[in-house]
Formats: structure tokens, sequence, C-alpha cells
């Protein structure tokens, strides 16, 4: 704002009125002015705030005055009448004297309306109460023929609003009723005047000179090319505005995409499995014996309904033999009974594999490259690291020449695109690929190295009952604890609570330079 | 996984040369043990349940001495002769079959070495025993019983010790009802009306398998004659355990002999332990191939000692002695990557394959792009909520009165307990959560919701559904419908409502969306009853499309 004044004095044409009237007339009450520019009084206040700040106009508190209004109680009053009148009335009719029960089961008043009545009624002296044999009697001492001040007030507000200085004699019924809960509010409203400043004596003329100035560009005004004969008022550049919030996508999809389009670039193919899967694919076909500890209770969620499902008989077979003793595959196997209910339980899948080594089952193509980028689910107590149901990402390469250091350079790629240049390989151990390893990320920012996600070479156990002879490079990498890192978030949970502070705050070009950076 | 504190002076003791913590840590983790804390006296370490020997510091030590190339090769086990007898009855069958035994001499055990192998003893419970069910572990002061030893199982009051913990005589069936231990491990008998029961010739219980020790064999510092009982319900992992713990006694300087099982119910007399090597034929070619790197016999032979196994070159072969506590070596595969680890994964260079492939989407995921795009370019933001769902949330507050289409067995939390059906009850969930930010509010999610499908093998199939709400003061039906009819717009269904009451919305306030006479989706204004369910004070509009019917799935 400041800056404008520098250049050149510019008034916005509501200023310019109001300066101008108070310039001719001298100083005026915000609500003269908005009546003899016929403005409402808040834009003449903002005006007065405008001119202010340019040092044209000073705006003062002239007086204060107080404004009656009904409250809830009183709006019915105004109505009804007041209890202490609703109730002389009642005595009156009942013979001029009732005991408070009479008047109580002759049911005219309500309770409150009955108490009420009965303490102003006496304190202006129209009743009297005493007590006898247990009851409370009431008696008319003065019945008031005329109406009350308190009345006639009520009588006058019910024409409208009015001010405590205009009601002259009645002022001390106002105060008496507004100390009556919710009957009468006094309100109290202060009067403004605005001042012209020395400054604005001295202005020169043309400042405040009515001109043609152009607020807003229409149509009309292109059309006509009247715009050419006119000024463009100057705006308040640095006016604060009401923020707009860009939609987006989730941080998690913009995450997913990324990673996607990576393996595509890769030259993978992507491939969905089912959520709801058979232990036969989630844990039997992946060699996992059948009292692994991972198939327990407390790891994996089991369905109750529906809780079985139909595996694949022939395949099945193959795989149960290859779990008792290694059938053809070359192995001892694990040497237990395998035990086809077990492996017809269903289960919310563990991991992705289960959809990678269906799709081994079912694909004859070679080579084969896929990826698949999901939902798995595990069955334990979420905390700020541990959700029960996330997303891996996964992969198979199938090729005869598929080997560990291949698998190893499809991670290392993964993670240099995504801008985490520097991994290192350990041994791990599956029980369902051999050789085996896991894969840590170094991360700059926090100094240290990040583990992220498992990987090896299917078993023969797992690649031969399913006819595949070629060795299978699989891998599944975590999605949650990498996005905890690349969007800078520390606790799991956040990722799915959908905060809409934290969505809109969410920056994907940032995300994009990081990746670039690494 | 089982964790193990690695000590630096222990460890260093072991090894036979002083290591820093840095040096175990890269060790260990060389090895495939996972590094959790490294401190200046101890490291702390997780290690992979394939190789349940890595349950005390002495058998760690045993692996680093290959890595340091301190010790070659697979170690000398032997076990003498003792002349010990352990008779095992038919009663044992039915409940507890089979049973394994050792006595080891010339031990000098001190408090730290007793404390190692109680650690190496739980976790062979819980990684070969399965908690205790499949294999359980006795180790007695032999100096406290007399062979030849019992295996029976008796009535369950029919006997009565003192077992460890206590200071009174109690039945099996006292122990198992009052006895913490007892209580602790009584599901695995239950169902049983014997108690298996190992006896010696004096009639003393050495111990209630899998439950509980007599006091009368607990181990003191000092103990130098252990006697180690393995019973179980799988005779390999029985053997397999007693293997692991004959050899870190060794390892620990004690001398192994042998007892004689004698099973009355089968044809049968083992001796046990049998700290035999397995041999093994490896391939070479097998070896380079899978690794990726052209390996001379030299090199596997000497990657192969390097990880304590035995092996030698034999007619272009490798022939490979693997000691009797490896448990994990099951094809030649796992010969392949005792190799690598050998070879040191950090000495494996990564290469990028040359097997090509055209990468491609899913036309599925390609559909939802363009929806997404869509929804966002009409100001609705995008969250995504998880499938696990919880029934009073989906049905109750939704006032839908059926039971879930999935129910979960055993959920850890009542959160969940269905997967959801419908993307709407999450999108309100989240509206409810944000009602401290501003608004309007105009959310959407893309994504999969799980329904019952009986022709599928697994029961349950994948839908993809697209949903979105609008949520202001002044939120209408008019408004949602517009942005309706522009998704509609995409899959050439204008003019596709149908005035229906659902019982989330307000009646009258309701339709269907129909294509082709099915029902693919509604639209509508949220019930007050089910706004004030999710305590949502703000009217709500939502849609919902089930895109699978609409082709996209």
């Amino acid at each position: 704002m400041s800056e404008q004044g520098r250049e050149e004095l510019e008034l916005h044409p509501l200023e310019r009125r109001v300066l101008s009237l108070i310039l001719s007339e001298g100083p005026l009450g915000f609500d003269e002015v908005a009546a003899k520019l016929s403005v409402n009084v808040g834009a003449v206040a903002k005006a007065a705030e405008w001119l202010a700040s340019k040092g044209l106009a000073e705006p003062s508190k002239a007086s204060v005055t107080h404004v009656l209004t009904l409250g809830e109680e009183g709006l019915i009053y105004v109505e009804k009448g007041l209890p202490e009148r609703r109730l002389v009335e009642v005595l009156r009719s009942m013979g001029g004297e009732a005991t408070l029960s009479q008047l109580e089961s002759a049911g005219i008043l309500g309770k409150d309306e009955l108490n009420i009545g009965i303490i102003w009624a006496k304190r202006n002296g129209w009743i009297s109460v005493s007590k006898s044999d247990g009851e409370v009697k009431l008696k008319i001492e003065r019945y008031p023929d005329s109406k009350s001040d308190d009345e006639l007030v009520l009588e006058i507000l019910k024409r409208g609003a009015a001010r405590l200085e205009d009601m002259g004699p009645l002022q001390a019924a106002c105060e008496r009723l507004s100390r009556r809960p919710r009957v009468l509010r006094i309100n109290e409203v202060a009067r403004y005047v605005l001042t012209p400043t020395k400054r604005a004596l001295s202005l020169p003329p043309e400042v405040l000179a009515e001109r043609e100035e152009i607020t807003q560009l229409t149509p009309e005004l292109l059309i006509s090319g009247a715009w050419r004969e006119k000024r463009f008022r100057r705006y308040d550049v640095y006016a604060p505005v009401k923020p707009v919030l860009a939609p987006r996508p989730h941080p998690l999809t913009h995450l997913i995409q990324l990673i996607k389009s990576i393996f595509v670039e890769l030259g993978f193919e992507e491939i969905q499995g089912p959520l709801v899967e058979l232990a036969f694919w989630n844990f039997d076909a992946l060699f996992q014996p059948q009292d692994h500890p991972a198939r327990e209770m407390h790891d994996t969620f089991y369905l109750s309904s529906p809780a079985t499902g139909e595996p694949p008989r022939e395949l099945a077979a193959k795989v149960g033999r290859v779990h008792r003793d290694g059938g053809a595959t070359g192995s001892r196997g694990w040497g237990y009974e395998w035990s086809i209910e077990e492996a017809s339980r269903l289960v919310l899948r563990t991991h992705t594999t289960a959809t990678t080594i269906r799709h081994l089952a079912q694909s004859p193509k070679r080579p084969l490259k896929v990826f698949t980028i999901d939902r798995v689910y595990r069955n334990e107590k979420v905390d700020w690291r541990r959700l029960a149901e996330f997303h891996q990402v996964e992969g198979i390469l199938v090729d005869k020449n598929a080997n560990l250091r291949q698998l190893m350079g499809v991670i290392k790629e993964f993670y240099a695109r995504m801008g985490l240049k520097k991994v290192r390989f350990r041994p791990s151990y599956f029980p369902y690929t051999e050789p085996s390893a896991e894969v840590d990320v170094y991360v700059e920012t926090k100094g240290s190295w990040v583990e992220l996600g498992g990987m090896g070479i299917f078993r023969p156990e797992v690649t031969l009952p399913l006819g595949v002879r070629e060795p299978v490079l699989a891998w599944g990498l975590g999605l949650e604890r990498l996005a905890l890192l690349l969007l800078d978030v520390d606790d799991a949970r956040i990722l799915y609570q959908n905060d809409l502070r934290w969505l809109l705050s969410f920056n994907p070009l940032k995300l994009e330079k990081l990746r670039v950076s690494g | 996984m089982p964790a193990i504190t690695l000590r630096v002076d222990r460890v260093s003791r072991f090894v036979g040369i002083n290591l820093s913590s840095n040096q175990i840590a890269e060790l260990a983790a060389a090895l495939g043990m996972s590094v959790e804390e490294v401190g200046e006296t101890e490291v702390k370490v997780e290690y992979n349940p394939n190789r349940p020997d890595f349950g005390s510091q002495a058998s760690i030590a045993r692996a680093f001495k290959g890595l340091l190339e301190i010790e070659l090769g697979a170690g000398k086990y032997s076990a003498r002769a003792s002349g010990i007898v352990v008779e095992v009855e038919r009663s044992v069958q039915s409940v507890r079959p089979y049973i394994a035994c050792a006595l080891v001499r010339s031990l000098n055990l001190d408090e730290e070495d007793i404390a190692d192998l109680i650690v190496l003893q739980e976790d062979l419970h819980w990684i070969l025993g399965r908690d205790r069910r499949k294999v359980a572990i006795g180790i007695h002061d032999y100096s406290k019983i007399r062979p030849p030893f019992t295996y029976r199982a008796v009535g369950l009051s029919e006997i009565r010790f003192i077992p460890l913990g206590s200071y009174q005589e109690m039945t099996p069936q006292q122990i198992l009802a009052e006895h913490p231990t007892g209580r602790k491990y009584a599901w695995i008998l239950q169902g049983k009306d014997l108690a298996p029961i190992i006896l010696d010739s004096r009639g003393n219980v050495l111990s209630f398998p899998p439950i509980i020790n007599s006091s009368l064999t607990e181990l003191r510092p000092g103990a130098r004659e252990l006697f180690i009982d393995v019973t179980g319900t799988d005779e390999k992992a029985v053997n397999q355990a007693l293997n692991i713990l004959v050899t870190t006694l060794i390892d620990l300087g004690g001398v192994a002999y042998k007892t004689l099982i004698k099973y009355k119910y089968r044809r049968r007399q083992v001796y046990t332990p049998n700290l035999s090597t397995t041999k093994w034929v490896l391939d070479p070619s097998l070896a380079s191939s899978l690794i990726g790197l052209e390996l001379s016999m030299r090199d596997i032979v000497k990657a192969l000692r390097r990880m304590r196994l035995d092996a030698k070159a034999s007619r272009g072969k490798v022939v490979v002695g693997v000691p009797p506590y490896r448990v994990d070596i099951l094809h030649p595969v796992d010969l392949v990557e005792e190799v690598a680890i050998g070879l040191g994964y950090q000495n494996l260079e990564p290469v990028l394959p040359e097997t090509a492939g055209i990468g491609a989407l899913l036309p599925v995921s390609k559909a939802l792009d363009v929806l997404r795009q869509f929804m966002l370019g009409m100001g609705f933001t995008e969250v995504v909520n998880t499938t696990l769902s919880n029934t009073e949330r989906d049905f109750n507050w939704m006032l839908i009165n059926r039971e879930p289409g999935i129910k979960i067995l055993n959920p850890v939390s009542i959160m969940y307990d269905c997967l959801r059906e419908l993307l709407l009850p999450g999108l309100l969930s989240n509206l409810a959560a944000n009602s401290k930010n501003p608004y309007p509010q105009r959310l959407f999610e893309l994504g999969d919701v799980i329904v019952r499908n009986d022709a599928l093998p697994e029961k349950a199939g994948r839908e993809k559904h697209l949903a979105f709400v609008a949520c202001h003061s002044t939120a209408s039906f008019s408004e949602l419908k517009a942005v309706l009819e522009e998704v509609l717009r995409l899959f050439e269904m204008e003019n596709s409502l149908s005035a229906k009451d659902y019982p989330f919305f307000i009646p009258g306030r309701g339709a269907a969306v129909v294509k082709e006479g099915v029902e693919v989706g509604f639209i509508g204004e949220v019930h007050p009853s089910v706004l004030e369910n999710f305590g949502l004070y703000m009217p709500v509009v939502g849609c919902e499309l089930n895109l699978s019917l609409l082709g996209i799935a």
C-alpha cells in the first residue's frame, strides 16, 4: 500500500466521493455519509479506513447510543403478556385469591411462568403471599388498572428496535427488564465521525475530480473501445487474497504411478491378482510349510465367511508331494503330511508374491517380465511403522540366463530412478527363494541405511511343480516405507488418514526434484 | 525373527582374536543377520529362522571363524558310546511319540554359558519346536540321575514330583492347572489324558515334556555333565534340535556321548545324536549360472569352506559335507546360496539383465488414470482408504441391514472385521475426520471393493469403484448430479438416472444409475441419521459407481 502512495495519489471512486463530501460539508457521521451517498455504512467504514491509511481523513468515536432489542422471552411476553399480568388476571377470575396448588391445577400458567409471575407481582405490590395450614395463599392487593411501565416498554418494542436514549421516563423500566433473563438486550452502539485532515484540505483538485476510471474491464468496454478514453484504476497488488488449493491425487497414488512408470520403462508388464486368496497360492505354492509361523493366526487374516475355496486339484497334489518329500524336484522336502484342507483356507493375501506365482503358473510366455503394485494384509496391531494393510511393489523376471547379479541390477536401477543411488545387498531368507537377498538403501537426509525389501530366485520346489524350468528372479519391496522417506512423513498411519491439510500440502514437483537429484 | 545379543568380549574369545563391535556387526550382516543395534560392548542382531544354529554366541563365532578364514570347512563333531539306554514305551505313541537324547561330559559351564544355553533352548523351542508343540528340550544335571531311562506316558494324577520353580510335589494334573509354566503350555496336551514322563532307573522324574523339568536336575554353574532329552511329534526336527545343542556344547569344550533309544512300539532302535555330516553333490555350473559369475571349482570349494561346509572337487563336481547342525540344506540351490555368501554379496556386482520386454500398464490402470484426471479437474481431491473395514461403520452406520459378504475370522484389532463393499462409508469417515478443515470439501476415491463371488476358486472378487462426495452448507443433489453426468458422458450413458430410495439417502432424494436394466451405481443426499452416525453436522451428497459393470476391470 505504501508503494502506491509514493508514486501518485490514486483514490478509489468511493474514497473520492466520501472525501469530497466531508470536505464540503465538514465532519459527518458514517451513517450520515452513507445516507447522503446512498451506500451502506460498511462501505463507508471501509473507505474511511483507506482514507485514514493515506492520511486524508480521521475516523473518531463521537458518541455512544444503546439499542434495545427483545430476547427470546421478551418476544413471547410481547405476544402473551408479562407473567405477572397474566397471574393477576387469573387470580381475578378466581375471585381475587387462590392457593398455589389451585393455581397450578388450573394450568393456565406454566410452572416457570407462575414462579416468575409471583415474584414480580409481589414486588410490584399487586399481590400478597401468605402461608396457612401448609398452603401458600395468593391474594390481589392492588389490581393494576393501567399498563405498567414494563408493559409500555414491551409495547414500544413490539413496533421495532428503539434507542434507550429515546425512552425518556421509561429508561428505568428498560434497565429493569434487561435484568430479567432473555427478555431485553441493551447493546452499545458507537457512532463514528469522519473528519478531513489538513493534508486533505490541501489536496490538488484533480485528485478529487470525478473521473471515469475502469475498475473491471468488461466485454462492453472492449467492444465499444471506450476503454481508450478512460483510465484503469490501480490495484493494490499486495492485498491478501483467499487461498486456492488445487485438488490433487493422493500422494500414495502419485508415488504408485511413478513406480509403475519406472517398471514400464524397464520393460515390465503390469499384472493384478486377488486380494482374498487361497492359502494354496499365498503359502503352499511358495513352499511355505503348513506349520510355518507366518501362517499362524496372529500374522495372517483368515476368513470365517467364506472360509474355504478350491485350490487347483492337479497342481495341489504336485505341490503337496514336494512339501512331503521333494517330489521330482531334487529336494528333500519338509518331511510332513501335507493337507489340502489347510491349503483350501481363504486368507487376505500377506504378500503380492501370491499374485506373481499365480501368473507364473498360467503364463507360458518366455521371457517373462511382469510387476504389480498392490495391497497386502498382515494381522498385526497397527502402530507408527506397522499397518494391517499396505502395498508391495512386486515383480518377476523369467529367462533362461537369469541370475542373482541381474536381480541386484534390476533393484539397483529401480532405486536409482527413484533418486536413491546408494544401495547394498545382504543375504536373507525366504522359504521360497534361494539365493535370497535383502536390499538396504542409503538415505542422505537421515545419514543411515534403511531396509526396503526382499528378493531372490524362486526355489525349484516352487517352480518345477508349475512346469517352469528357467530361473525366476523375484522381488517384493515395501511401498509405504519408501513413501515415508520420500514424503518426509514419520508415521505410516498418516498415509491413510486423508487429512485435507496434509493431502493439499503435498508437493508433487518437490518429489520429482528429489527423484532427479537423488 | 529371533534375536540374540553378541557380547564383544565373549565372541572375541570364541573366535580367538579381538574384534570390534563394528567388525562383529559387519560379519553378522555378511552372514545374513539383521543388525539392530551396535554398542560399545554389545551388538544386537536378528537371525533368520532357517538358521536355528545361530541361536548361541559360540555357534555364531564358529561361523565368523570361517569368514575370517581362521578355521575352514566343517568342524569335527562326534559322539562316543556310553551304554546309556532310553526305553520308549508304547504309551507315548499317541501323545508325543519321538525322543532323542545325549550325554555331554567334561564341561565347565559358567553362568554366562548357562545363560547362553537357555537362550538357545528357548529359540529352538520357538523355531524348530513351534512353541514346544513340535519339539521340546530338557537339559539336566547328569550327576543327579542314573540310567537307564524310561520314556512313558502316565495318567495325569498317577505320579508326583517337584517341578522347576516349585517347592512341593505336584501331579501333572496340578502342574497343568496351577503352575505358571504348566498353564502356559497346557494347550499342547489339551484333549490328551496322558502325561509324557521321563524317569531314571530309581524312578525319579527327569521331566514332563513338553511342559517342565523336575527341580531335581536343575542346572547350576559348575555343572560338568549334562543329559539332554528332546521329545516331539516330528522325528527329524527332534534330531535337528539335539544336534544343534550338542554341537554347541562340544564347541564349549564338552565331549558328547550317544544314547540308545529303544522304541517298543516300532521295530527300531537308534543311537542319538547322529553327528555325521550329510553328503551333497553340487554341479559347479548351477552355482555359476544362478549367481551370474564364471566360477572356478577352486572358487566354489573355497567359498563353501568359508561357510563351514566340507567341500572338495571330484570328477567335475563339488562334493559337499554338511555338518549336523545345519538344518537348512534341502536342495543344491541352498548350497549355491552358501557359495554366494561365501564369496560375499558385497563382491557381487549388480548388472542389468539383457532380457527384452515391452513394458505396459494394465488397461484398468489407464482407465482409472483417466477418471482420476476428470475428478481432479472437477475440483475433487483424491483420498485413499483401506479395504479392511468394520461392520459397524459399513453396515450399521449406513443403515444397511445385512451381513457383510466377507468376514474375517481372527482380527487382532476390532477395527477390522470385514472388507469394504462400498467406498462411500470410507468417504463419510474422511469427511467426519476433516470437520475442522475449511469447507466446501469435495473428495473422491477410486479403488477396490471386495465382494463374495462363489464362481471364483477364491470365492471373492475385486470390483473397481468410483465414489465422490460434496460436503458444505449448501451441498445439493443437483450439484453432484452435474458431476455424475459429466462422468457418465465418458461412458456414453446420458440420461441413465432412475429415482430410487436407498437406506442411507433421504427418501425422494436418491437415484439409481442404470445401464441396460442393470444398476451400476447410485447418487443421493445422505440421510441425516447416517450423518449423525458418522458424527457429521454438514450436508453431504454422494455418488458411487461400480466401474467393473461399466467395462473397467
